[in-house]
């Protein structure tokens, strides 16, 4: 475990009001306080001791350099953070230092003659894609937190959240470059203005899914794309293992990729569609959004899904045409998770649990018995159960009853954690949202092995000498 | 003995409640805080709330730190729009549950309210309305308004509340809603010794028990009671929400609340109110959050408005449950607060110019103050009125 020197918060703040302007450092003790909790399911209460000297919201690429010179020459820790959405502790604060907000990071210029956006890390997603569709464009990024995450996060992420994989690809596949400020201070510009993106070594794959580890990203260059049109479709089974043989088929059919295929499971359809105002389905529910260039491309590319998802005999499947409908439908699965949070008067644990395409129904069962024989999560009800089935994924949530005591919420998730890194070991996956360390760290070394990770830590100390960027994201390890 | 097992049950509510929040932030962006200050955290919603949070966990006693809480705590203007957010796509924690035991902790550590709003509760206290106006002044405005007293011979209370005796902007609306009541032959009266109905005390954090608040609601249900009141209408969604859901349920049994957009609605229902000259004007309606986020009255005032001849009803970008607060609420329009850098008044007339409207109609003194002074300060006057539900209904009679 790497050693820090230790300073007074009074002297870091005294420090850091010589080098940047006073509009950029927050020395609140409830600001800093709140940039250094995480949400649930990682969050645990904070200790007066732990709280960050400062937090510094740059104004500039150059203020976040002379951050991250000063930290560099002190060896103070720094948490490049967000809106701080992260499930599984990307953003965590976990050591005494300074934590960089990116929040005022926000410039975003849309150059349409040369074919491309860039952006500040800053902006919650959902205000980029706002100022894209403006200009008749669309962003391939659709994260359940599109309200609240900020770009910076995802891009560092490199997840596109409910989108599947197969349809538009993660966001590495649109960024052509990249403005970032390494540990040591020194701005680093990657990539290509041109749309033509380069071959070869191209140190902006180093950033994009980085894991916030390398550097600080200080602005974005992503590729333009034209505006879709979309259309609608619902199927709805006897059971679940039909649901998934259907999706099965529409990779093996060769029928177009939807853009989302959202899945819920009975007990979560049933609820969600009566609080929606909609018939209660009799089973599982599959939904989806098919993209096109005009709207007549995205309404053949429905029906086609529909002939498809019909031939393993769902109770009904359609295209909706009714916009209204849709939202409803659409809601059902975007507010599942605080309907069943609320129904269940709890806390939850969310996991994410990703299948082979094979696999698919077998990984569906696992996900479904996930609790058997874990000694806390056995005491809990079945798992409710929603995802992204089109992308492989499934979301379980395990409700934890809000009067346990801490240590065995605390054991529930643990476990939990545990089953999700056992199934996806066994069908040879990884998450796709998340990020691949924090919680995850002994799931990493379980699944690529000591080389693999010895690797990915030798290249963190050739970026990062003195180990102070987001440090401890490997949990010790 | 007695104000520590307060500060201890205070103490142990708030941490009760703020423990169902995750820390999702998902409330944050609806935050209207979040679009006038620099984006910090602690300037909305749940950041509001982890900061209190921590000082109760912390036991907190520095009271330059308490001060630092203070000035975040009655930031918030109430708008609800934060656990609109939590309960739609989170965990439907009360957020606003908690600041409310926030503030009345801050009271009872004398922390508590804001410096200006010390002398507003020192002026419900003496005077009975949070305006330094004394009762003799309030007394004779009311007798302008030329209503007779409630009394055997009126069905109706007309509660004018204590912005429109005050403020030059909100006068209009008191003595237009009376000629509009007048007009339709509603037997209506006033209470010539009208008292506040108690929400700054509640929105300050008056609100314990044996509180200021209490002391003022209590004299009002005794008011209400020997005067045999049945039937309440107000001018201010504020008192409206106030009487409806803040005064004893079973102390309120028999009396029918309504704000007077609700009256309205009913008497052009009933055909008592009809409107015969047309009014060519493009107009957005703003919600004010304690008629909507607090009591989803978003239909009754657009109905009145659908009513009148001529009127084109567009709609705000951010309308009914997504409304933008004005910036009113909370105890706000007793206090300035040093962090803000923007006014929503000023962005929600912008708004209105953006949805082509030459008129902003809304039906709550607070907002009208608020939204005159955007539209000026935003330089739009000869482009954008405002102008107040009743008084509008009364140019079209």
């Amino acid at each position: 475990m790497v050693e820090y020197p230790e300073y007074s918060s009074e002297d870091v703040i005294q420090d850091l009001s010589k080098i940047l302007p006073e509009e950029s450092i927050s020395k609140s003790l409830f600001e800093r306080i709140n940039n250094a909790v995480d949400p649930y399911t990682f969050a645990s209460d904070i200790s007066p001791e732990e709280v960050p000297h400062a937090v510094v919201r740059p104004g500039s690429t150059e203020e976040v350099s002379d951050l991250m010179r000063y930290a560099h020459s002190k060896k103070i820790p720094v948490f490049v953070r967000g809106s701080g959405t992260s499930l599984q502790g990307a953003s965590r604060y976990r050591h005494k230092g300074i934590v960089l907000n990116v929040s005022r990071l926000k410039h975003l210029n849309i150059v349409k003659e040369d074919g491309f956006v860039e952006f500040g890390p800053g902006h919650r997603v959902l205000h980029v894609r706002e100022e894209l569709e403006k200009q008749g464009y669309f962003l391939p990024l659709a994260p359940g937190s599109i309200r609240v995450a900020s770009i910076g996060g995802i891009i560092s992420n490199n997840t596109s959240g409910h989108v599947v994989d197969s349809c538009l690809g993660k966001p590495r596949d649109y960024i052509l470059g990249l403005e970032v400020v390494l540990p040591t201070g020194e701005v680093l510009r990657t990539g290509t203005r041109s749309l033509r993106r380069p071959a070869g070594t191209d140190l902006t794959h180093y950033f994009v899914g980085g894991d916030g580890l390398l550097g600080v990203i200080t602005s974005i260059r992503m590729r333009l794309i034209p505006e879709v049109k979309s259309a609608y479709g619902v199927a709805f089974f006897e059971d679940a293992v039909r649901l998934a043989k259907a999706v099965q088929r529409i990779y093996l059919e060769k029928a177009p990729s939807p853009l989302f295929l959202e899945f819920l499971d009975k007990r979560v359809a049933q609820m969600s569609f009566e609080i929606q105002g909609l018939d209660s389905p009799p089973g599982p529910v599959l939904m989806f959004q098919a993209i096109g260039r005009s709207e007549e491309e995205g309404i053949a590319k429905a029906d086609e899904l529909v002939k498809v998802i019909s031939k393993e005999s769902p109770i009904e499947t359609r295209r909706v045409e009714d916009i209204e409908e849709w939202h409803k439908i659409w809601l059902t699965r975007e507010s599942a998770l605080p309907y069943i949070i609320q129904a269940a008067k709890g806390v939850f644990g969310l996991s994410e649990i990703v299948s082979s395409l094979s696999a698919l129904v077998d990984c569906l069962k696992d996900v479904m018995n996930m609790g058997k024989g874990m000694p806390t999560l056995e005491k809990l009800v079945e798992p409710y159960l929603f995802g992204h089935i089109g992308a492989l994924t499934f979301h379980p949530v395990f409700v934890i009853p809000a009067d346990w005591p801490a240590e065995e919420k605390a054991k529930a998730v643990e476990e939990m954690f545990l089953k999700e890194a056992e199934i996806n070991e066994k069908y040879g996956t990884c998450g796709g949202e998340w990020g691949q360390f924090s919680r995850r760290t002994p799931f990493y070394l379980r699944r690529y092995g000591e080389k693999a990770f010895q690797l990915v830590r030798d290249i963190k100390k050739i970026f990062d000498p003195n180990q102070i960027l987001n440090p401890d994201v490997f949990l010790d390890h | 003995m007695q104000a520590q097992a307060t500060e201890a049950r205070l103490k142990e509510d708030i941490l009760d409640i703020l423990t169902c929040c995750i820390n999702c932030r998902f409330c944050l962006p609806s935050c209207p805080l979040f679009e006038i200050t620099q984006g910090e955290v602690t300037q909305g919603a749940s950041g509001i709330t982890r900061a209190l949070y921590y000082a109760v966990k912390w036991n907190e006693i520095d009271r330059e730190v308490l001060g630092e809480l203070r000035n975040i705590l009655y930031s918030c203007m109430t708008c609800r729009n934060c656990e609109v957010a939590c309960k739609n796509l989170s965990t439907g924690t009360k957020l606003l549950d908690a600041i409310e035991k926030g503030r009345e902790l801050l009271i009872e550590k004398l922390i508590g309210p804001m410096p200006k709003q010390k002398r507003t509760l020192e002026s419900l206290y003496l005077y009975g309305n949070p305006n330094d106006m004394l009762p003799a002044d309030r007394q004779a405005w009311l007798s302008g308004l030329n209503v007779s007293s409630f009394g055997p011979e009126t069905d109706v209370l007309l509660y004018v509340g204590c912005t429109a005796p005050h403020d030059l902007e909100a006068q209009g609306m008191a003595f237009r809603l009376v000629e509009l009541l007048k007009r339709a032959g509603i037997r209506f009266g006033i209470i010539g010794d009208e008292i506040c109905c108690g929400r700054p005390a509640l929105d300050m954090g008056e609100s314990g028990e044996g509180g200021l608040f209490e002391d003022i609601s209590g004299k009002n249900i005794a008011r209400l009671a020997s005067l045999g009141v049945k039937h309440v209408v107000t001018l201010s969604p504020h008192c409206f929400d106030t009487f409806r859901n803040r005064y004893p349920e079973e102390k309120m049994k028999g009396i029918k609340i309504q704000h007077y957009t609700q009256f309205l609605s009913d008497l052009i229902e009933k055909g008592q109110l009809k409107f015969a000259k047309s009014i060519e004007k493009k107009v957005v309606y703003h919600d004010p959050c304690y008629l909507g986020r607090y009591n989803s009255i978003y239909d009754e005032p657009r109905r009145v408005l659908e009513s009148i001849p001529g009127l084109g009803l567009g709609e705000f970008a951010r309308a009914r449950e997504d409304s933008l607060c004005c910036g009113g609420g909370g105890g706000r329009m007793f206090t300035d607060f040093e962090a803000e850098i923007g006014r929503l008044g000023n962005i929600r007339a912008k708004e209105a110019l953006d949805a082509g409207a030459d008129t902003i109609v809304t039906a709550c003194p607070w907002c009208k103050i608020n939204l005159v002074d955007g539209v000026k300060i935003a330089g739009i006057e000869e482009s954008v009125s405002v102008i107040d539900l009743a008084e509008l209904c009364m140019k079209a009679l």
